[in-house]
């Protein structure tokens, strides 16, 4: 016998309409009145109505259908349920990007999965949870039948992302101590900590593989203002033997440079490449080839290459002269009655002295902005500063500038703000902050760079460098974007295309998470623009195959939590519902029928 | 066509004009007629014998007679006249209801068919209006098929309302006239049996052939228009009634009134009278062509 109950019983209170509803039958059932020609004939039915005790009227069907609708009316407010109970089993299938490996390739992950379609207990009650560890750790469905999880795990597929040990160790921890599953299997390639808690079992999918391996990749310009693209790759040689490994570079199909390197076992070594060709893309190959094929290619976009369009607004636009000089920059000025959000078609936005009346829809630069703002917040600290006390290094905006050779004439400083943290500080507040807000860049400064561009003042013109490179997108020297790792949709970017081909619609400012395959993304913005982006999985500890981390799990052994009651709540409220909508339909048609009859012998 | 109701087609009349009205019993007329009379007169059929006076047409003298008995007899004829027809409508309220029924209208086409075949066959016809609304004609007898468009055009005038009491109605109708003839009565009698039989009575005492015409609509007899708790009002007396209304009830109404039609019948017939039931539903033409007989007409 299943158990039912009620999720709102106080509904039932309704119950007591029921009386209302006779009542309001008996009023609406006064007798109509209708002229005939005689009431001779009617006058043998009054032997009728005297066999009806106490004279009331007669209850038909039709009240009798009201009735009941409004017994699942109020039942349907109640929500009743029965509670189907399960033995619940949790199945967690690494599907990282280390389970690609293997001869033949994924030969780790299909034994994985036969693995785990071996443990499920074939018992009818049990209710399997499925849980994947890669990009995050997260749950595929509801609970489901052993022969749904079974198909579930077959249709299961890697991603190119590595998974965290540390998220994988604490959702094995909730499931086996906190979400009352009598038992929980796991598949993965790395090993878990031991001893294991009562109910986990642990199924170590692969033995140890020796592998190559390209980190990061990244294309970028040596510096601002230089045309030159320089590469710099990390490779790695997860093995017991030194292995010279090779790595080649292409674009577009065509290799442009290639380099040798012999590494130890278990180095890890970076190779640079100082100059390369222009292009769009680029793509990284290492040799040999090995048992995890993901990690011998890389992906890597320059940083940019082309003509920046800065949009210079200030009431003294003669202070952008110094600017022009610079080779990759296009400068047009603008006053700020001039300036609106439509007309800002630009890389780069330069506010001096002034603030928009909106949030730029570009990366933008703030010079001297009056404090008290709506849009930015930025609040002034009252006071005169009087020296440079720290700055953030390492930071592209920092990067081989000496502050304290700065002398800046009555700087301001600024309060901490909600989403751009300081990078220069003065002994007031911050001087520079920089801030990333809606998928574009924003730094602000407390004071004026641009009257000392040049060699008069050789510290603030690698600051103005160093500020125009971070918001022109240079000085990145980290591997780029990761596989599994959401990205802010930039300004103006609608549509993704993944390097699958498949089209994926965005909306700018919202985090992107389905960056899970390696490859290059194309961002396709207004006028179907087209911005390139590569994602890589650059995650040496997941590329190390010989030595993978362990999950370590922090629950005592033997300490696995209480049984708890699993149970599937099934409501009838939809059925319910269904009834009272056909029902109600019924009685609407009867109804006007009968008007129609009605209606038909008066006229 | 010429004011007639829509039944009255070309053919429909053709075949109206092949009808005359059938009496029971001789009247006398006012005119030359094609109706056997109580009077002596000089039609083909023989009444009797008389004694020969001073001054009888040598003509009349049966002289067989005279050449066995040696006396002078006289052959009586009798006299052929028109026949007297008097039509009564019932127009009270309850001849307008159920509207979709249109009672009443069947009620005057019945009596214009009626008074055609009368007109046609040489016969005064004098139409009455028991009760209703409008103006009514003053009573006087008609003659001529070509009248029926004025009486058509008098009863189109007519509307049903009012209460009708059958048996003081007609006897007041009855006081008035001078002279017996045959009497159609058309109305739905939806009233107390009583009340009917003291009618008919008036007819027998009046030395009238009377034919009752009993008119009632399809969806009064079906009441199925009808349904659940109904409060039913009359519509001549304003009597109430709060009945149930369902198949079973209705069934049980058709019953009540057919019951009624039978003894209405049953009471005709015990008196000598004609009767005939007409339900709106059914066609006219063939109602009245069939019904030749219990309208108490011959071709």
């Amino acid at each position: 016998m299943q158990p039912m109950g009620f999720l709102y019983p106080g509904a039932l209170a309704f119950f007591a309409l029921i009386p209302l509803l006779l009542i309001a039958y008996l009023v609406r059932e006064r007798p109509r009145s209708v002229l005939v020609s005689s009431v001779l004939g009617y006058r043998a039915l009054r032997g009728l109505r005297a066999e009806r005790p106490w004279g009331w009227p007669r209850l038909d069907w039709l009240f009798l259908m009201e009735l009941l609708i409004l017994s699942l009316v109020v039942l349907a407010m109640a929500q009743p349920f029965v509670i189907h109970r399960h033995t619940p089993v949790a199945v967690v299938l690494d599907n990282s990007a280390a389970m690609q490996a293997g001869t033949p390739p994924g030969a780790r992950f299909e034994a994985a999965k036969a693995a785990l379609e071996r443990a499920i207990p074939n018992q009818s009650d049990v209710a399997v949870a499925l849980y994947l560890t890669a990009p995050q750790p997260h749950q595929v469905g509801d609970a489901m039948s052993p022969s749904r999880a079974r198909s579930a795990i077959g249709k299961a597929r890697t991603v190119d992302a590595a998974q965290s040990p540390v998220s994988v160790a604490r959702m094995l921890r909730d499931i086996v101590s906190g979400h009352g599953f009598t038992q929980c299997f796991f598949a993965t390639a790395n090993p878990v900590s031991q001893p294991l808690p009562v109910g986990l079992h642990v199924f170590r999918a692969g033995d140890p593989l020796p592998n190559y391996a390209i980190g990061s990749f990244a294309v970028g310009g040596a510096q601002f203002g230089s045309g030159a693209l320089k590469a710099r790759l990390t490779i790695a040689n997860f093995s017991s033997q030194p292995q010279s490994l090779e790595v080649a570079i292409s674009a577009e199909g065509k290799t442009l440079t290639r380099a040798q390197a012999r590494l130890q076992a278990q180095e890890i070594t970076g190779i640079e490449f100082p100059t390369l060709a222009p292009s769009t893309a680029y793509r990284a190959d290492l040799k040999p080839a090995d048992a995890f094929a993901l990690d011998n290619t890389a992906f890597a976009t320059p940083a940019t290459g082309a003509q920046i369009q800065v949009l210079f607004v200030s009431p003294t636009p003669a202070d952008a002269a110094g600017l022009a000089s610079l080779p990759q920059l296009g400068i047009r000025t603008l006053s700020p009655d001039d300036y609106s959000p439509a007309a800002a078609k630009a890389d780069l936005l330069i506010f001096e002295y002034g603030i928009p009346k909106e949030l730029p829809a570009a990366n933008a630069l703030l010079v001297i902005p009056p404090g008290g703002d709506d849009v930015f917040g930025l609040r002034l600290v009252p006071g005169t500063t009087t020296q440079i006390t720290d700055w953030r290094s390492p930071d592209p905006l920092t990067d081989g500038v000496n502050f304290r050779l700065l002398s800046l004439r009555q700087p301001e400083s600024f309060a901490v703000h909600p989403w751009m943290h300081s990078v220069v500080n003065s002994n007031l507040g911050a001087l520079i902050m920089e801030g990333q807000h809606q998928g574009h860049r924003y730094v602000v400064l407390g004071f004026n760079p641009f009257p000392y561009l040049g060699t008069r003042n050789l510290p603030m013109s690698v600051l103005t460098l160093n500020i125009l490179g971070y918001l022109s997108g240079f000085g990145s020297e980290d591997a780029g974007y990761r596989t599994g790792e959401p990205w802010i949709v930039p300004a103006g970017v609608s549509e993704i295309i993944m390097p699958s081909g498949n089209r994926v619609r965005v909306e700018p400012g919202i985090p992107f998470a389905k960056g899970t395959e390696q490859g290059i993304y194309q961002l396709i913005g207004p006028g179907s623009q087209r911005r390139l982006r590569a994602v890589n999985l650059a995650d040496l500890n997941q590329s190390n195959l010989e030595n993978p981390a362990t999950i370590k799990l922090d629950i005592a052994a033997g300490g696995g939590g209480h049984p708890a009651d699993f149970s599937e709540r099934q409501t009838f409220t939809p059925y319910l519902l269904a009834a009272i909508l056909i029902l109600a339909a019924c009685e609407a048609l009867f109804t006007y029928r009968r008007r129609r009859v009605y209606a038909q012998g008066l006229t | 066509m010429l004011g007639l109701p829509e039944e009255f087609t070309s053919d429909f009349l053709a075949r109206l004009e092949q009808l005359r009205i059938k009496t029971r019993r001789e009247y006398a007329g006012q005119g030359k007629g094609s109706h056997l009379s109580p009077r002596r007169g000089s039609s083909l059929e023989f009444a009797d014998y008389r004694h020969y006076t001073p001054g009888d047409d040598f003509r009349y003298i049966d002289w067989s007679l005279y050449a066995r008995s040696d006396k002078l007899y006289i052959k009586l004829f009798k006299e052929e006249e028109d026949l007297l027809t008097y039509i009564f409508v019932d127009a009270s309220a309850s001849m307008g209801l159920p509207l979709k029924d249109r009672k009443f209208a069947s009620a005057i086409t019945i009596a214009l068919a009626l008074a055609y075949v009368a007109l046609s066959s040489g016969d005064r016809v004098m139409v009455r209006v028991l009760a209703g609304s409008g103006k009514k004609a003053a009573p006087a007898f008609v003659t001529g098929r070509h009248r029926i468009v004025e009486l058509a055009r008098q009863l189109g005038g007519i509307g049903p309302g009012g209460q009708l009491d059958l048996a003081p109605a007609l006897a007041g109708e009855l006081a008035a006239l001078k002279r017996a003839g045959k009497v159609f009565v058309v109305s739905d009698f939806q009233m107390m049996f009583n009340s009917i039989s003291q009618a008919m009575g008036l007819f027998v005492a009046s030395n009238m052939d009377a034919t009752a015409v009993q008119v009632l609509g399809g969806g009064e007899l079906a009441a199925d228009d009808l349904e659940g708790d109904v409060e039913v009002i009359d519509s001549e007396t304003g009597e109430r009634l709060r009945v149930s209304m369902s198949r079973r009830s209705r069934e049980q109404y058709r019953t009540s009134l057919m019951r009624l039609s039978r003894e209405i019948r049953a009471l005709c017939l015990q008196r000598g009278l004609h009767y005939t039931l007409y339900t709106t539903e059914r066609n006219f033409q063939d109602f009245f062509i069939r019904a030749v007989t219990e309208l108490g007409m011959v071709h």
